[in-house]
């Protein structure tokens, strides 16, 4: 127990706070094209695909919570310091903020990627990254108060945009949606590995749960987020499946952006370029949670200041989004952070997940 | 060797005779004031007694009536208890400093000496000229009551005491500035008001270093937590009204003396949005007049800059409406519609400071000269399109209901950036810009307090009494935000309004 | 602190002084298309185009002048034709496109692939087909209020589809239902008649190919499978024969044969369901219910028992024309309703249809059509 954590207490939020947070990380730019790269595989049978790997990540969150809490109050690196030692949580944390710096630099690029195909074709990803990067060391600078507000109500503020899916949802084919169970064990095991890709940012909670006050209701919370995001991952699914042919939905990139194309109002005639521009204020606190757990998970490890390493962050996604200019790339990386997350998200917390036992164990002997 | 005969001098300056102590007062701690005044007074017995003033603060009636004419009907021989029991005035200091003497004089006191004595004796009769209580000139009221703040601290705390009249309602005074000392008053109420809060602004007031502190205004800001910030932290108010609402809510209030202005902390940032109209109207109107207030903040700031994105970028969302006739309109116009814009905006500004600056029967003429003979012809010569007239008049109305001007000045001002940031990245230069201020206000403290409460950290039992406004029968507690020390308000009627007396009553029993 | 700000907005202003990057597209600048029309050029291969765009001037606006460009395809004559204008060329604001006659005969997915490439265009861009060369139908000089022959077309499409006249044709449905198997797509078919544009009917397509027009009668049919009717309008004819004895003011005339009813208010619901009998069957119930507003002969409405017989009949005579439009497209072998993906949703595995087995079979489908009409008012007289 030799490294508690002492957060002080005006830094501590509320644990219904976590809804947010987890909201916020699981839904970002993944959402945008998920319909179509799970339909590769499942086809109608998507929305059974997503609410398989929801019951995986639902436990996955339980199992994190579980091990964060026989540790009381520490985070990753104290937890893997207390049971291996100094070297190997060291190794461990690199990796995780690798993966991290990973997710945050495809996350930012695919953002840009929209604005240029969608509105500005010829400017260069390298400002629109710059302006968002901005943004993301403002409130990296505020701290983790700002951080969770900035989750808290960008939540709000862009909540209703998914709503604007009823009116695709009012042209669906119900035939497109049948035969019910059409899968193959092959369509099933590939639509699961696809799925879970959008589930990466549960492993905020690593990091975040000391910072919880009320740390019983931890686990409530942090579901009910997961819970929030697999409704809106399962709504788009179900509305692109039932609103696009199926060799559409196959061929078209973004589908979820596509849908926007459609809705039009008297006063405003285009949704997608406003859906487009919009979804800014959806990635926002996503790329704000992964820089801060860069930049937290730094601190952790070597006590570099978080002002230090947030301009270090600017630097390194200016220079990643400079070599990331074409979409080809840009797949490469999707690929590597998709990947690593099975491992950062599915598989570490199980491998943890004894040692935890082992130590409850232990602790009710004594 | 000069300097420290002075010194000497003057501490030797008792026992002196009259003549001695006017030339000591007015040439060395005086700098030879005119207006320096000594009257000689011969008792009846014999003893010759000195009244020093200023004659331009002191109220003179009192001095002669009070103070000198007692003394001259003295028969007795004086000292100076028995002159401190003849005079029933109240404050009165005995005083040897000349320095000191000196500070009291320019405060409006009277110097009282008997020749040869050790000491003086200072009584305080200062004469305070200030508007009388008037209307206030920048925030309005419809029902409220029509009265501001005067320049005078004593008739300010007046009013406050006043309108709360309770014990619980403390004052500290404190006097600031190193050079100009001014008073300031912290006033709250002492079993609602959080201890941290209190804590926190004294500790910002007495740690204040400043050569003079001007007014409320400046004060604010001297004491703000982020000096850079766009916005006001604290409310600067007017009307004593909503000074004392606040503090029976549980915030804090300063008055400063010479300043016809109060200020409020902690505050939120939807607080600038309220006024205690919303209060003293029905709750139908006050809820809806602050929703809309919000709504005319948001469409304030964004409306010029959704144009220019729109025509510079996104001309696909125009819809089909509205395209030919923006189009004819901006087919005149020279300018690119980010320079339209801004010349426009600029104007706007322009005919708002004009009609600021100048006097109000010349201001509303200003107004019409700027507003409609400029528009007009602007637009008929075909220098902007008139439908950016219609926006930009749109959006100016819009900033106006903001009760609070600082913040109303401050929000129209912030849209000048957002319309260039349109203008170079159209929608989503306008998306960073509101992303960059949301975050900002995030940022944002009030003392100490978080500047978007209640949205953030979320209470949604505050809604009712920032974002809307609630029937009083249900308004059983105080906004949480501020941590007050009660919550619950003392005796509500909410539980035995008629209202809800009516359980397991059918509806015509 | 104080560094940090005026870092920031170091930064701030130098990003924003370095971008006059964004690409401008200044509203006055630009010739906003509202409509494009494509014809098969004159010699070879060539796509010949025909825009109508927008004018910003009160003066004008009454002309039609539409730009035209040939390219060897359609993105490409829509390229060469910055050349014939002031104007900046774009494709945003396109409210409809029209294939001419040729041109769509040998199909036109090349041309709307390109457009649903496009990001600036809008999937709710009318898809239509015109009778004569695409040309002749956007040089028709009458567009009533309409800025332009564009929008008017544009509006006239609104308020036929509004009117549940004939089913949604946007580009979105249009692709939808290219690249689904077991549907075909359709469109509106536009024409010109004393120099302004008209809906004839609908175009029924083999995939992308268009084959034949339907008349707006029929179209009527289409849409009543195919959607609901929230408030359509029907005219049908019924044999007098059985009616004599109700009409009041009988004169014999034997060249009467048959009398008109008009039904208006129409609420449809329409249910297709394959039957599982090996063969492709399948059954079509159609409920549908209206007010009478207008009888050719005067009938008297007050007896059930002609409310009833009129039912009888105008079911029995619904059953007929959609069995005759079925005839008809299973002839020309578009399966322009449809029935293919009702197929393909109940069915998996061996007995789901494939592209090729669909085409094959689709004349040889079978279908059981049951309407039950109901007559709910009969006007305001008696």
């Amino acid at each position: 127990m030799k490294d508690q954590l002492n957060i002080p207490t005006h830094l501590k939020f509320r644990a219904s706070y976590l809804f947010f947070i987890l909201y916020n990380i699981l839904i970002g730019v993944g959402i945008v094209e998920y319909p179509r790269r799970v339909y590769n595989y499942a086809q109608q049978d998507s929305w059974l695909v997503l609410i398989l790997v929801a019951l995986i990540a639902h436990s996955i969150v339980a199992i994190t919570i579980f091990i964060l809490k026989t540790y009381k109050s520490t985070d990753l690196y104290g937890i893997l310091q207390e049971t291996f030692g100094n070297w190997f949580a060291k190794l461990i944390c690199y990796l995780f903020i690798i993966y991290f710096f990973t997710v945050y630099l495809s996350a930012l690029a695919k953002y840009t990627e929209f604005i240029v195909v969608f509105i500005f074709p010829q400017l260069s990803k390298f400002i629109i990254g710059f302006l968002i990067t901005i943004l993301i060391a403002y409130s990296i600078y505020g701290g983790i108060r700002v951080i969770v507000g900035v989750s808290f109500l960008f939540f709000l503020l862009t909540i209703w945009v998914f709503g604007l899916l009823a009116v695709p949802a009012s042209m669906i084919d119900t035939n497109n949606y049948f035969p019910l169970f059409n899968l193959d064990r092959n369509g099933l095991l590939q639509g699961l590995r696809v799925s879970a890709y959008s589930f990466i940012g549960i492993e905020v909670l690593w990091f975040i749960y000391p910072y919880v006050r009320n740390k019983d209701k931890a686990m409530f919370y942090s579901q009910l987020g997961v819970l929030a995001a697999v409704v809106i991952l399962f709504i788009s699914v179900i509305i692109s499946i039932g609103f696009y042919a199926p060799k559409q939905l196959e061929s078209l990139i973004w589908p979820v952006l596509g849908m926007y194309k459609i809705i039009s109002f008297s006063i405003f005639e285009r949704l997608d370029i406003f859906a487009v521009s919009y979804w800014i204020f959806i990635i926002l606190p996503n790329l704000i949670l992964y820089a801060w757990l860069i930049t937290r998970s730094l601190k952790r490890i070597h006590q570099i200041k978080q002002k230090h390493s947030i301009w270090a962050i600017i630097i390194l996604s200016a220079i990643g989004l400079y070599f990331i200019q074409s979409s080809i790339k840009l797949e490469a990386l999707l690929d590597v952070a998709d990947i690593s997350s099975i491992f950062f998200v599915f598989l570490f917390p199980i491998l943890l997940f004894p040692f935890a036992i082992i130590k409850r164990i232990r602790g009710t002997k004594k | 060797m000069k300097r420290k005969s002075t010194k000497k001098k003057q501490q030797s300056l008792f026992p002196s005779t009259l003549e001695e102590v006017e030339k000591d007062l007015n040439e060395k701690a005086l700098n030879s004031s005119p207006d320096f005044t000594m009257k000689v007074v011969e008792t009846e017995s014999n003893q010759r007694v000195g009244f020093y003033f200023l004659y331009s603060i002191i109220k003179p009636q009192v001095v002669y009536e009070q103070i000198i004419s007692p003394i001259q009907k003295a028969k007795k021989t004086l000292d100076i208890k028995a002159i401190d029991n003849m005079i029933v005035l109240p404050n009165s200091k005995q005083e040897s400093n000349i320095d000191e003497i000196a500070k009291k004089l320019l405060q409006g006191a009277v110097c009282i000496y008997i020749e040869n004595d050790q000491s003086c004796l200072m009584h305080s009769v200062p004469l305070q000229e200030h508007r009388s209580i008037d209307r206030a000139e920048t925030e309005s009221l419809i029902f409220g009551p029509q009265m501001a703040f005067t320049g005078s601290i004593e008739t300010n705390l007046n009013m406050v005491r006043n309108m709360i009249d309770t014990p619980h309602l403390k004052i500290e005074r404190f006097i600031l500035g190193n050079k100009i000392p001014n008073e300031i008053q912290m006033i709250y109420m002492n079993d609602i008001a959080n201890e941290e809060n209190v804590n926190e602004l004294r500790k910002r007031l007495t740690s204040l270093q400043s050569e003079d502190i001007m007014n409320a205004s400046v004060l604010s800001q001297k004491i703000e937590d982020n000096p850079y910030s766009f916005f006001p932290q604290y409310i600067v108010t007017e009307l004593p009204d909503r000074f004392t609402y606040s503090i029976k809510e549980g915030k804090i209030g300063i008055l400063v003396d010479n300043s016809s202005a109060g200020i409020v902390a902690p505050i939120t940032f939807s607080s600038f949005f309220e006024s205690t109209d919303d209060i003293y109207g029905r709750w139908v109107i006050g809820s809806f007049t602050r929703l809309m207030r919000m709504f005319a903040m948001i469409m304030s700031i964004t409306l010029t800059p959704l144009y220019v994105a729109a025509l510079t970028f996104h001309y696909e969302v125009i819809p089909e409406a509205l395209l030919l006739s923006l189009g004819e309109s901006r087919n005149r116009v020279p300018f690119p519609p980010l320079m339209e814009t801004l010349i426009l905006e600029t104007m706007m500004e322009f005919i708002r400071e004009a009609g600021a600056r100048l006097p109000t029967k010349v201001g509303q003429t200003m107004g019409i000269v700027g507003g409609i003979v400029i528009g007009q012809a602007v637009v008929q010569a075909g220098f902007t399109s008139n439908i950016l007239i219609i926006l930009v008049a749109l959006s100016a109305l819009a900033s106006f209901t903001t009760p609070d001007y600082v913040m109303g000045t401050s929000l129209r001002i912030l849209r000048f950036p957002i319309i260039l940031l349109a203008g170079t990245f159209g929608f989503v230069g306008i998306f960073f810009m509101v992303a960059f201020i949301i975050i900002h206000l995030l940022r944002l403290r009030s003392l100490h307090r978080p500047y978007t409460a209640p949205i953030y950290p979320f209470r949604f039992s505050d809604f009712d009494q920032s974002q809307v406004r609630i029937p009083f029968a249900l308004n059983k507690r105080r906004a949480t935000s501020l941590l007050p020390k009660k919550t619950k308000r003392k005796k509500s009627n909410a539980d035995q309004h008629p209202l809800f007396n009516t359980k397991g009553k059918d509806i015509d029993e | 602190m104080k560094m940090k700000i005026k870092k920031f907005f170091l930064i701030l202003s130098i990003v924003v002084l370095l971008t006059g990057c964004a690409e401008e597209r200044v509203l006055e600048d630009l010739g906003i298309i509202t409509t494009a029309g494509f014809d098969k050029g004159e010699d070879g291969p060539e796509v010949f185009g025909t825009f109508i765009t927008y004018k910003f001037s009160q003066q004008l606006s009454n002309v039609n002048s539409p730009i035209h460009s040939s390219g060897r395809t359609a993105q490409d004559a829509f390229h060469l034709a910055f050349a014939k204008t002031a104007k900046k060329l774009v494709t945003g604001q396109l409210r409809a496109v029209v294939y001419g006659p040729d041109l769509a005969k040998e199909g036109i997915w090349p041309h709307l692939d390109t457009l649903q490439r496009n990001q600036f265009v809008s999937d709710l861009v009318y898809i239509t087909v015109s009778e004569m060369p695409s040309r002749e139908v956007l040089n028709a000089q009458v567009f009533e209020e309409a800025p332009n022959v564009g929008i008017y077309i544009y509006r006239l499409l609104d308020q036929v589809i509004g009117k549940e006249e004939i089913v949604d044709s946007s580009l979105h449905e249009f692709i939808k239902n290219y690249l689904k198997v077991g549907v075909d797509p359709i469109t509106p078919v536009l024409s010109i008649e004393e120099d302004r544009v008209i809906v004839t009917g609908l175009g029924l397509f083999q995939d992308d190919r268009f084959i034949d027009t339907i008349d707006l009668h029929e179209a009527f049919y289409v849409r009543l499978i195919l959607d609901e009717f929230k408030a359509g309008e029907l005219q049908i004819e019924l044999p007098t024969e059985n009616y004599r004895q109700f009409m009041e003011d009988f004169e014999p005339s034997p060249e009467e044969e048959t009398f008109e009813i008009t039904m208006q208010q129409i609420k449809s619901a329409s249910q297709i369901s394959p039957k599982d009998s090996g063969k492709y069957h399948f059954s079509i119930k159609i409920r549908f219910e209206g007010d009478i507003r207008e009888l050719t002969k005067e009938l008297d409405l007050e007896s059930k028992e002609v409310i009833h017989m009129l039912e009888k009949d105008m079911a029995k005579k619904i059953e007929e024309n959609i069995s005759k439009l079925l005839e008809k497209t299973q002839e020309l072998n578009v399966d322009s309703l449809g029935f293919g993906t009702f197929w393909n949703a109940k069915f998996k595995g061996d007995k789901k249809l494939t592209e090729e087995e669909w085409r094959k079979e689709y004349p040889n489908f079978q279908f059981d059509i049951d309407v039950t009409t109901e007559i709910l008012r009969h006007g305001i007289t008696q």
